[in-house]
């Protein structure tokens, strides 16, 4: 097993296109890492710059401390596992899980039997017979795994690896990818545009724009302490409720209404900056009767979710929307409050889209040495701007 | 009205009927056999006119004297006898069969791997290129650059060699088969030979693994077509090949005339049957083993 650092690396294609810009990365020994980000952020080109299948303009690529930039792709210890399997048709499953070992001229026997082996405990063993078309997309995925780890690889890469199978069949997968990987302990780096395998799966992830990281951490940090707009309104089911404010004497006066200004954040507030507020709608409570810190308004949609509802409230000159249970039977034009969690209230600066926080902002568990720089980098700007209000 | 010899009924607004309403039905009936009769009867002069000498190509062999009309009224096998008793006639064969393999065997190889690289590395002006050299290949083994390819050879000392035809053959068939390769190569997923070349494969070993599995069908469709063209080529061999016992088969029939000066009908019809005949079980063989169907990509 080997921990990979990716250290400025840029990747930028004729045409000028900056797939990847000045970007750095550390992922940990044994960790299950996800890159995630909407198609075109350079997810998969840095994943490709990993493997050695792309050749980064400038940079650097460490595995296992060793630097790889220019070591061909079969040098680097690393298994590939592509959004179509990319199994080899006229092979047997046997043959293409022990295709590795043939590569390095493993005599046939002993191949064969290594590659048995690993589909036995992947549950492949009666299908060895068989060419891949004969397979159903769940079991060409299993064997596409097997064939990595026969490879013996320090490191998985995985392309969108569950993107190709239907939904009921996804969670199946996801389930046993998650289970494997804790039982072979091997560093995995793992690309996606699905948030919810992201979250499902990772130890850590990434969230990508345009070629840079704009948040690392676990999976429930970034979800519920996203560091901009970006990673804030990409995250999350249902679209986050982003809402103008105004900072006044220890309020923020959203619209017609006054909420109560987040624990932690007071410092980097001075009166009258313009401020936009973010909470999840499942972090909105909805209440028939008057309340502090709450927004008033009627009913305008509601959203079946299946288990839950999505009730869109307008008053006040906001909307705002909030995820309520289903058995709550909210109708159209019923009048509510709706009341944000104080805990999961965001406050970010508009005009740079980072998040506001105050000097006692807790720093993340296991976070890459560059993202602890960044926290520490805010933080000071958020001390600076709290010594000049006080 | 009828479409191609069958009648179609118009009824309802009758706009499209010709016939009055009063005399409808017979008339009708009347000219759709008659349509229908003379369909048939100009299918069967087409058929005959391709059949028959497909016709006298099987029972001639067998005829005591075969004439120019098909029919077998003295059957015999002695033709055979004759054609296994003249000098040169299965050395001919023998000599086409060698000049097809070794064609075969140049085109195959080396359309494979420029193909595979024409598809993999993206040459400017790498299209353009291809066009023109298969523009230009029907020039290469034809009659108008005969007097420049013969001087050619003959400056390469390749005069009345075996590796003089087979080199100009295979010049010739090379960018068809090139390009009809390349494009079996570019709908091979990308995804196959970067997996091999994460697992550490060569270039090389990814063609003989990866890319050479998957293109089987068009290089099997390469081979026929070079054997088959090789086999029924006459110019070439016959400009650059002297000695008799170097002629393939497509030249040695020329040759086969009686003392008399005519054309040994008994011969040329014998000895035709037994040329014809290798191409034919080729393509039986590949046919039962690949299907001439159309690739259209491959799915994993």
């Amino acid at each position: 097993m080997a921990d990979v650092a990716v250290e400025a690396l840029t990747k930028e294609f004729a045409g000028g296109v900056k797939a990847l810009d000045q970007l750095d990365l550390a992922v940990e020994e044994g960790e299950f890492f996800a890159l995630l980000g909407p198609s075109g952020c350079g997810k998969t080109t840095l994943l490709r710059s990993i493997a050695g299948l792309e050749r980064p303009t400038s940079g650097k690529v460490l595995i296992g401390g060793r630097d790889v930039t220019r070591t061909p792709p079969g040098g680097r210890g690393i298994a590939m596992v592509f959004q179509d399997y990319a199994l080899l048709p006229h092979m047997t499953v046997a043959d293409n899980i022990a295709y590795p070992l043939k590569i390095r001229h493993v005599p046939k026997a002993q191949r064969l039997e290594a590659a048995s082996r690993t589909a036995a405990s992947l549950g492949l063993d009666q299908y060895l017979k068989r060419r891949p078309a004969e397979l159903s997309g769940g079991q060409q995925q299993r064997v596409a795994l097997a064939r990595a780890i026969t490879s013996r690889a320090k490191v998985f890469l995985l392309d969108e690896p569950l993107s190709n199978l239907d939904a009921q069949l996804r969670m199946e997968a996801r389930i046993f990818l998650k289970r494997l990987q804790q039982e072979l302990a091997v560093t995995t780096i793992y690309v996606t545009h699905d948030q919810s395998e992201a979250l499902a799966l990772a130890d850590r992830m990434a969230v990508m724009e345009r070629g840079v990281i704009r948040q690392v951490g676990p999976p429930v940090e970034v979800y519920l302490r996203p560091d901009n707009l970006f990673v804030a309104g990409f995250m999350g089911a249902t679209p986050i409720n982003l809402l103008e404010a105004k900072v006044d004497t220890g309020v923020l006066r959203v619209g017609d209404n006054r909420i109560g200004i987040p624990s932690g954040t007071q410092a980097g507030l001075s009166s009258g900056r313009q401020v936009t507020v973010a909470v999840r709608p499942e972090h909105v409570s909805l209440s028939d009767a008057a309340q502090t810190g709450g927004f008033e308004g009627s009913v305008v949609l509601v959203e079946h979710l299946g288990d839950d509802d999505l009730v869109t409230l307008e008053g006040g000159g906001v909307t705002i929307r909030a995820k309520v249970n289903i058995d709550d039977a909210v109708q159209l034009g019923d009048l509510r409050w709706a009341v944000p969690n104080p805990e999961r209230v965001l406050v970010f600066d508009p005009s740079t889209g980072e998040r506001i926080r105050g000097q006692n902002a807790a720093a993340p568990p296991r976070v890459a040495p560059h993202a602890l720089a960044k926290d520490a980098g805010t933080g000071a700007i958020g001390t600076a701007a709290g010594g000049a209000g006080g | 009205m009828t479409v191609i010899g069958i009648p179609v009924e118009h009824s309802g607004d009758g706009q499209l009927d010709v016939a009055p309403p009063s005399n409808r039905g017979k008339p009708e009936w009347a000219r759709a056999v008659a349509v229908r009769s003379i369909w048939y009867v100009l299918g069967v002069v087409v058929a005959a006119f391709f059949a028959l000498p497909m016709l006298w190509l099987v029972t001639a062999p067998f005829e005591a004297h075969p004439g120019f009309d098909v029919g077998l009224s003295h059957l015999t096998l002695s033709n055979f006898v004759d054609v296994f008793h003249n000098p040169n006639a299965l050395s001919s064969l023998y000599n086409s069969l060698i000049l097809s393999l070794l064609t075969m065997l140049i085109v195959v190889g080396a359309s494979a791997l420029a193909a595979y690289a024409l598809s993999r590395v993206n040459l400017p002006g790498r299209d353009v290129m291809l066009y023109v050299l298969l523009l230009l290949s029907s020039v290469v083994s034809g009659t108008a650059a005969m007097v420049p390819l013969f001087l050619l050879v003959f400056d390469m000392h390749l005069i009345n060699t075996d590796a003089g035809v087979v080199l100009v053959l295979a010049a010739g068939l090379l960018p068809a088969g090139i390009f009809i390769l390349k494009d079996f190569m570019d709908s091979i997923p990308r995804s196959y030979e970067e997996s091999a070349r994460v697992f550490g494969a060569s270039p090389l070993r990814m063609l003989w693994d990866v890319v050479g599995p998957s293109v089987r069908p068009g290089l099997a469709v390469i081979g026929v077509w070079a054997v088959v063209n090789v086999w029924g080529n006459f110019l070439i061999p016959f400009i650059l090949l002297r000695s008799p016992g170097l002629t393939p088969a497509a030249v040695e029939i020329y040759s086969f005339y009686t003392s008399g000066g005519q054309a040994n009908l008994r011969l040329i019809s014998t000895f035709s049957l037994l040329y014809t005949l290798p191409v034919v079980v080729i393509y039986l063989l590949v046919q039962r083993r690949y299907g001439f169907r159309f690739y259209g990509g491959i799915k994993g």
